[in-house]
């Protein structure tokens, strides 16, 4: 169960991409607060992964929406796991309409 | 999102019909990649709804802040969703200033500024385009482009590696700028843009009646094809990685 404190929708049309807002928004969050991203092409997730191990934080879930993905995303601290337990809620951004989650193998949470 | 490059209403309204996410208002009569009248911008602007973005190009510009700031308050005032400032023949001092100048005239206005190098540049002996990342970070500026300036069949993948531009794109990602390649970019070229995955990408020539970027017109079925070949490449129905990707967990549909 995941709650997440930031919701970057990397779908939006915005010239700015879903990798600079959260560089923007992690900067507000402590280590352990989920920051949920929506991409919705391959390039993108495959970006938002290697910037997460990048920057040592964490895809604790992701599950697909339409022809793009949802990532949780936990904000690490030093390489240590996310200190802040997360809890579940509906995200309520259209995200996930079956309601499936799928735990990302290997991922802490 | 799919930016193409357009002279006149005409061709802007083809652009949009055809799936651009944002039309760039310039005149290739002057430098190649000139501006554009105010009247021709203003006409475009009003056409499309706040929606569809309308960038302007200042093109190569000249190195004297303030003719240049002037020009980026025209663009404010005028509405652009963003303005881009493109550097060839500067150093970086004068480059870094003009651009801090255009910051400054476009307080007040929504319109974003946009830092340009050319990738071609080394051939003037101009500025080197790999220093835009850090031109656009100094300056505040919102965004980088990295263009060409010859049109002679060369394009950005001639002068820039994939690998090079990769990093600037990420840079750029990571500092929270926009981040935007054209140069003569054709179909051919989108399975090395999709791995770079920049923000933007922009064209004309691809676009254009018989693929001529001066002579021809930018035609909306050629601008829906080009864009459906981008989607097909962004969603995996053509593979651009070669099964080089990494290994990411599969997912049910």
């Amino acid at each position: 169960m995941l709650r997440e404190a930031l919701v970057v929708d990397g779908t939006a049309k915005t010239c700015k991409g879903v990798i600079a807002g959260l560089e923007r928004g992690m900067t507000e969050l402590e280590p352990g607060d989920v920051v949920l991203a929506i991409v919705e092409d391959i390039p993108s997730r495959l970006e938002v992964y290697a910037w997460a191990q990048r920057k040592s934080h964490h895809i604790v879930e992701e599950r697909r929406r339409g022809v793009g993905y949802v990532l949780y995303i936990a904000k690490g601290a030093r390489n240590r796991v996310p200190l802040r337990a997360p809890t579940w809620r509906d995200p309520g951004h259209g995200a996930g309409e079956t309601g499936e989650v799928h735990p990302v193998p290997g991922a802490r949470a | 999102m799919l930016m193409v490059s357009v002279q006149n209403l005409d061709e802007a309204k083809e652009s949009v019909a055809g799936g651009a996410d944002i039309v760039d208002v310039k005149n290739l009569r002057e430098m190649v990649i000139g501006s554009n009248f105010p009247p021709v911008i203003r006409e475009v602007r009003r056409a499309f709804p706040a929606g569809v973005h309308v960038s302007v190009t200042l093109g190569v510009v000249p190195n004297q802040a303030g003719t240049v700031a002037l020009a980026v308050y025209g663009a404010g005032a005028l509405g652009a969703t963003s303005v881009k400032v493109g550097f060839i023949q500067s150093d970086y001092g004068t480059a870094l200033r003009i651009l801090r100048e255009s910051r400054r005239a476009l307080e007040g206005f929504d319109t974003k500024l946009i830092a340009a190098t050319f990738a071609d540049s080394p051939l003037y002996a101009g500025i080197d385009p790999r220093l835009v990342v850090q031109l656009a970070e100094e300056s505040q500026s919102d965004g980088i482009l990295i263009d060409t300036l010859v049109k002679d069949g060369r394009n950005l993948f001639d002068f820039l590696d994939e690998a090079t531009l990769k990093q600037l794109v990420m840079e750029g990602k990571e500092l929270g700028m926009s981040t935007a390649l054209s140069g003569t970019l054709q179909i051919a070229n989108l399975n090395q843009l999709v791995r770079i995955n920049p923000d933007i990408v922009g064209v004309r020539g691809a676009v254009c009646t018989r693929g001529d970027r001066e002579g021809g017109a930018v035609d909306s079925t050629a601008v829906a094809h080009l864009k459906d070949e981008l989607r097909q490449r962004l969603v995996g129905q053509i593979d651009v990685y070669d099964g080089s990707a990494p290994r990411l967990p599969t997912l049910p549909a």
